[in-house]
């Protein structure tokens, strides 16, 4: 966990959720402009590919990793939300 | 007779499968992946049931249709609007194999969007009969069952959350505005 957003495990292991400690009421389009490597978008959110890593990005800002490892979703939350700045 | 089964991995559908076969109906599964909006998760644990309960199991791919669904529709029918392009898929495989029915794990009002209303506009998407054996049943019921015939454990594993879902869906959609949805996928 940080200072500016929390991981959560998504009923399990095989993903997890990370969440903003605020809503960050993101534009999906420019998130896809500057993220890029983008395999779907739809209004509701976008699914990318970060360090090889699928990631869904929602509007509010939260992130589900398809990752197991918490250094990696911590690195790529990191990287995202820094890109997304 | 035969029948085919919407898989989702979930605790109902096996129970649902497992009753009509203690009826006497030959059942096959069927499991629609929702990748890459969930993870093969789903996938794993329908097959999983379908092979404890000795049933054929077939696996299609509905991204692109729940992405085109998300994309174009009203976000409050995509659990309406989802089901209805499952149950087409499902009666085009019945017409290439012969089956006589499709069937679901569906129970009344157990989630927000398996109302009366929302079930027959998802039934008026096909003319082959749909049969819900746990109609009738609650979440306890249905638990108690799946406990019994050991697919309960397979069935509650880890899972990506559905990322498409709305918080809030329709509980009481109106065929005709269904129909004017699917509409904007068409055009």
């Amino acid at each position: 966990m940080t200072d500016y957003f929390e991981i959560k495990p998504c009923k399990g292991t095989v993903a997890c959720s990370v969440v903003p400690k605020k809503d960050l009421r993101l534009d999906l389009n420019e998130v896809a402009k500057k993220i890029g490597n983008i395999k779907v978008q739809v209004p509701m959110l976008i699914i990318a590919e970060v360090d090889k890593v699928e990631v869904s990005i929602y509007p509010s800002g939260k992130l589900l990793v398809k990752s197991k490892s918490q250094k990696q979703i911590e690195e790529i939350a990191n990287k995202i939300y820094e890109m997304i700045k | 007779m035969k029948c085919l089964i919407l898989l989702s991995g979930g605790i109902d559908s096996p129970v649902a499968a497992h009753l009509l076969k203690e009826k006497g109906l030959e059942v096959k599964g069927i499991h629609f992946s929702n990748e890459p909006f969930t993870d093969n998760t789903p996938e794993l644990k329908a097959k999983k049931c379908a092979d404890l309960l000795g049933m054929d199991f077939m696996v299609e791919n509905i991204g692109k249709d729940l992405e085109a669904i998300a994309k174009n529709c009203d976000h409050k029918y995509y659990f309406v609007l989802q089901k209805r392009c499952m149950l087409r898929k499902a009666e085009k495989i019945t017409k290439k194999q012969k089956i006589d029915f499709i069937a679901t794990g569906e129970s009344l009002a157990q989630v927000s969007s398996q109302t009366l209303q929302n079930l027959y506009c998802i039934d008026n998407a096909v003319s082959i009969p749909v049969l819900r054996p746990l109609i009738g049943l609650d979440k306890e019921e249905i638990i108690k069952i799946a406990k019994q015939i050991n697919t309960y454990e397979m069935s509650t594993g880890p899972e990506m959350c559905d990322v498409l879902g709305p918080k809030h869906p329709a509980t009481q959609a109106k065929l005709e505005t269904i129909l004017e949805e699917e509409e904007k996928i068409k055009s």
